[in-house]
This record gives C-alpha cells, structure tokens and sequence, in this order.
C-alpha cells in the first residue's frame, strides 16, 4: 500500500473517534493546539449583525483555553464584532492575574482583533468587574446598548433584582424602538438545570416585561450546559452557561421545556441578524456544530 | 433627630461625640468620623502642643482653626451623604407581596418599628460618610479601569475602610431595636407560598458553617447569594455602595467597594 493511501486509511479510521471524544469531554492535546476551523452554517452575509455568547467561562482552565481556541477560529471566517457574556466571567481569585488568565489570555486574539465583550455579572463575579474596560460595563451594574440601529442589548444584574433596576428595565424597554431587543443575564429563569434550574421568583417579575415589551430572545447562564428552551409565552431562551465547567448530564431530560440540550461538552454560540431572522449556531470545543436554528423576530407593537 | 449612638438607648457605646452643625437653615446632629474624632474632652492637656496629637493618649487637640476644618467638612459631607441616602421607610399597613416589583414597600410597620428602622438608617448615613470620606481620599476609579487599577483600588479601600472600623461590633448598623423588626419582614416573606422556592434561590451555592466577623473583608471564595427581588422590595432601601446578601442563613450588610462585612443578623432566615 502506498504511503498516501495508507495515510488516508488512517485519517477515515480516527477522525471519527477523535471527534467523539472530543464531543464526550475527552479533548485531545491537538483541540488546543490547532483546532479545526469550526463550520459554519450561518447565512454569513456582508453587512449583517454577528456576535457571540458566551458563559460561565473564566475558569482558567484547558477546557477553557480549548473552546476560546474555536471562538478564535471562527473569527476568521465569521466576522463577529461582540460576545454577550452571561456571567461567571472570573471564578475565585480576582487579582490582575486572574484576569489575564482566566479572560485576556484566552480571548487575546478576538481581542486584538477589536471584538467587543459586554458583561453582566453572575455569582461568582466580583462588583468591580464593572470597571474593567474590556468589559464594556461603563462601572453599571446594568446596561444597555445598541450595537446597531435596529438591535439593542440589556444587561441585567440578576442576583441582586432591586425594584429601581426593574423600573429601570421597564422603561428602557418602553423607550426602545431597535427591531431586536436581546436581553442577558446570568440566572435563567428558564432551564432544566437539575443542579439550578428555572429561578422562578425572577420569572415572576421579568417575563411579564419580555412579553409587554416585545422582547426578541433572552440569554442565560449560570447553569453549566447549552439549553434552547422551547419558546415560552412565544418568546426564545437559551441557557449557554457552558464556556468553562461544564456540568455534564446536568440536564434533566423530563422537564419538558427543552427543545434542544447538550451537556456532554463546552461550547459558545455564534449569532447572525439579518433583516427578520437571527441565525444560530453552537459550537463545541471540537468545533462541531450540535445546535442551529433561525429566530424569526416577535414583531409585537414594535414597527 | 433622635441622638441614637448615645448610650442608653440600646444602642452600643462609641467613642464619638455628637457634633451639632448648623448648615445652612438647618440643624443637624451627627456623629464624626473617627478619622475626625472629636474627643468627649475637649480641653487639650496642659503640655500638649496646639494642634498636634498626643500619641501617648492618642488625643487630638482640637484649636479653632480645627474646628472650622471639622465644621465645614461635616458641613459639606453630611448634607451630601443625606441627599444619598434614602429615607427611611415610614410606618404603613402594606406590605409588599401585594405591590409592583417596581415598587419597595417596607412593611407593614408600627411606628416604633419604623422609628427603628430610622435609627438603622442614621447609622448606616454615619457608615457611609466613613467611607465616602475615605474613598474620597483615593485615586478615582475610572469607569474603564486595568485589573490592577481596580484590584489595588479595592484593597486599599478594604484596608482603609477596616482601619476606621477596627471597634465595630455587630449591631452597630443593625441595631438591637432594627434587627427584630428585619426579621420579621424576612419571616413574612419565607412563610408566603413562595417560600420554598426562595429558599432555594437564596441558598443556591451557599456554603454553611462560614463564619462571618464584622469589619471582615466578605470572603473571596464564596459565591454572593442571590436575593431575589420579593426580599429587596420589602428590605430598607440602601446606597448604591451597599446591599444586602446572605452568607447561609446570615443576613450580611455588604460594602460592596471595600468587601467588608459592615454588619450582619445572625440566622435571619427563618428555619424552614
């Protein structure tokens, strides 16, 4: 057998079983090294909105480093300009050299590539993250922002809900007039989580201002999987707390809401908005693709 | 106003001396900061130089020139940290599991106990012009800062923050008059039909046995514990430099700059 063919042989035999270990949590030496470029399905269009999510991350870790290798990846032919980070952005330790390890380190790339990262805190997220430049909090502890005419973002500080941030959120709601309103925060107020799960007491308070305000899709974290939640009350959720920890087989499978769930690995989403539709993927450390959909957007009383 | 540091009211013993400043049309009485301590006695030891402290008995001579110092200090410190914190809660038969999430309704209450809550509420203005003044006393922060802009920020507030506070006892903020009537209002709370559920939500995370210390720096390696917002409508509203987490069952008084426990309740939340 020549060489090539016997290389062939080889390269049909074990891809696949690197692919499935690396999609069990077993990744290679090689994931972190080189990743493969990771697909993308999404339209890709010039001139539409991309950006990533990103959750439950700053863990310091190779699990880490190995899915921000495929955040970086994909940047270079998927042209996103943000990532909404959906708290638990630094675990233990916050000393300077946590954040470069646990943060600047990983992402330097997407970083020196001018792509933006906008935080909202999470339990383990000190209150002085909101000074951190390249979080883009402005020192708030809740914000929000408008990338482009037609979306605007919220961030909300979901463990400490006082009534001023409520009326808060109410009223930029009511003044925004973006076609997409993406709101973020860390503790999902829905989730089959086993080890969290659905915070129902947030709920009660937020949803009602989601649906009233016509609110496109909501992005969670806090529990350490990827949920899309099946729409509730017409609107989307995702839980996308796996950037760092996962939390593998967390998902309990009788609750009924998931429409698609996947704790077997790390992974991040990729967002494309164009025009009515938001496109999705999410993408494992092994830059497999193991969700993506398209998001047509609540039109509501919203022009 | 009611002179709630002076001992005989239930509340503890400080160091301090009521300071009375007349600024502009109105009289307050506050107690100083302790880096502007006024002693009780205020005649200076016949050896002691004007103006300089006495190290040996850690005593400040307070001269004229000081006095102007202190007054217009208090003058302008005071009237601020007022306009910043919020008024404490008056007396009312509602209570908040019937208002907006919008809306914060501390009660019901009595009078005395929202008379209480006023006194919890003087010692957390007394707090707060502790640390407004010290933090005043640092670098600004900026609102985009590096790590190690706001890692040695931080700390030196911590310390600074410890410094003034090394006799803080607990029950200096939640005073003994204050304490009974939170507990209350977390009881009613945790006993609605929700109350399982807050509880979960509360203790998500949350380690037991932590043992907590007044004037300590909140530990770094414990998660802060959601409140859900049910408990921060009907909790006394607090400055945007503090909030109320738990630690357990612990109700703390979080300074969320200096990470410093500025006081806590122990076993607010009821046992289920």
């Amino acid at each position: 057998m020549q060489p090539l063919r016997v290389i062939a042989v080889l390269v049909l035999v074990f891809a696949p079983l690197l692919s499935a270990c690396r999609e069990s949590g077993i990744a290679s030496d090689a994931a972190a090294a080189q990743p493969e470029a990771p697909a993308v399905a999404l339209p890709n269009k010039g001139g539409s909105f991309k950006f990533g999510v990103l959750g439950d991350f700053g863990t310091g870790s190779r699990d880490q480093y190995e899915l921000a290798a495929q955040m970086n990846a994909l940047h270079d032919r998927f042209k996103y300009s943000m990532v909404a980070l959906v708290g638990d952005n630094l675990y233990g330790s916050e000393r300077p050299q946590d954040f470069k390890k646990k943060f600047e380190e990983p992402y330097k790339k997407l970083l020196d590539a001018g792509v933006k990262f906008y935080a909202s805190l999470g339990n383990h997220d000190a209150r002085e993250q909101r000074y951190y430049k390249p979080f883009n909090m402005g020192g708030n502890l809740y914000y929000t922002f408008s990338p482009r005419a037609e979306v605007r973002f919220f961030a909300l500080e979901s463990t400490y809900l006082v009534p001023e941030q409520v009326a808060w959120l109410e009223k930029e709601l009511k003044a925004s007039g973006s076609h997409w309103k993406i709101v973020f925060f860390h503790h999902p107020i829905y989730s089959s989580g086993e080890r969290h799960g659905s915070d129902v007491k947030l709920r009660e308070v937020l949803e009602p201002l989601f649906i009233e305000h016509n609110v496109s899709v909501v992005l969670q974290g806090h529990d350490h999987f990827y949920e899309r939640v099946k729409p509730q009350k017409d609107i989307p959720y995702f839980v996308i707390g796996s950037g760092g920890k996962l939390r593998a087989g967390n998902i309990d499978r009788g609750s009924g809401i998931t429409a698609k769930g996947f704790d077997s690995d790390l992974a991040f989403m990729a967002a494309e908005i164009d025009g009515d539709q938001m496109h999705f993927n999410v993408i494992t450390r092994g830059g497999k693709i193991i969700d993506s959909g398209v998001i047509t957007r609540r039109k509501g009383s919203t022009p | 106003m009611p002179q709630s540091g002076v001992p005989g009211n239930g509340a503890p013993e400080t160091d301090f001396e009521v300071v009375r400043v007349r600024s502009e049309n109105e009289e307050i009485d506050r107690f100083s900061v302790q880096s502007l301590m006024v002693p009780r006695r205020t005649t200076p030891p016949q050896n002691a130089a004007p103006s300089v402290v006495n190290k040996e008995r850690g005593y400040m001579a307070v001269t004229g020139f000081r006095r102007v110092v202190l007054c217009g200090f208090l003058a302008v410190s005071l009237p601020a940290c007022e306009r910043d914190v919020p008024a404490p809660p008056p007396a009312t038969a509602e209570s908040a599991a019937t208002a907006p999430p919008t809306k914060r309704v501390v009660g019901p209450l009595s009078e005395a106990e929202s008379q209480a809550l006023a006194t919890m509420n003087e010692r957390l203005m007394r707090y707060l012009i502790i640390h407004k003044q010290l933090e005043q006393g640092l670098p600004k922060m900026p609102a985009q800062g590096t790590p190690e802009q706001i890692d040695a920020h931080q700390r030196e507030f911590e310390k600074k923050m410890r410094d003034a506070r090394k006799n803080a006892r607990r029950g200096e903020i939640f005073t003994p008059e204050a304490e009974p009537v939170i507990r209350r209002l977390l009881a009613a709370v945790f006993a609605g039909p929700d109350g399982k559920a807050l509880m979960e939500s509360v203790m998500d995370e949350q380690p037991l046995g932590i043992k907590l210390d007044v004037n300590g720096r909140y530990p770094d390696t414990v998660p802060v514990s959601t409140v859900p917002p049910g408990i921060l409508q009907t909790l006394p509203k607090l400055t945007e430099d503090m909030e109320y987490r738990f630690v357990g069952r612990h109700l703390i008084l979080l300074d969320t700059h200096a990470h410093v426990i500025a006081d806590f309740i122990e076993d607010a939340i009821p046992a289920q």
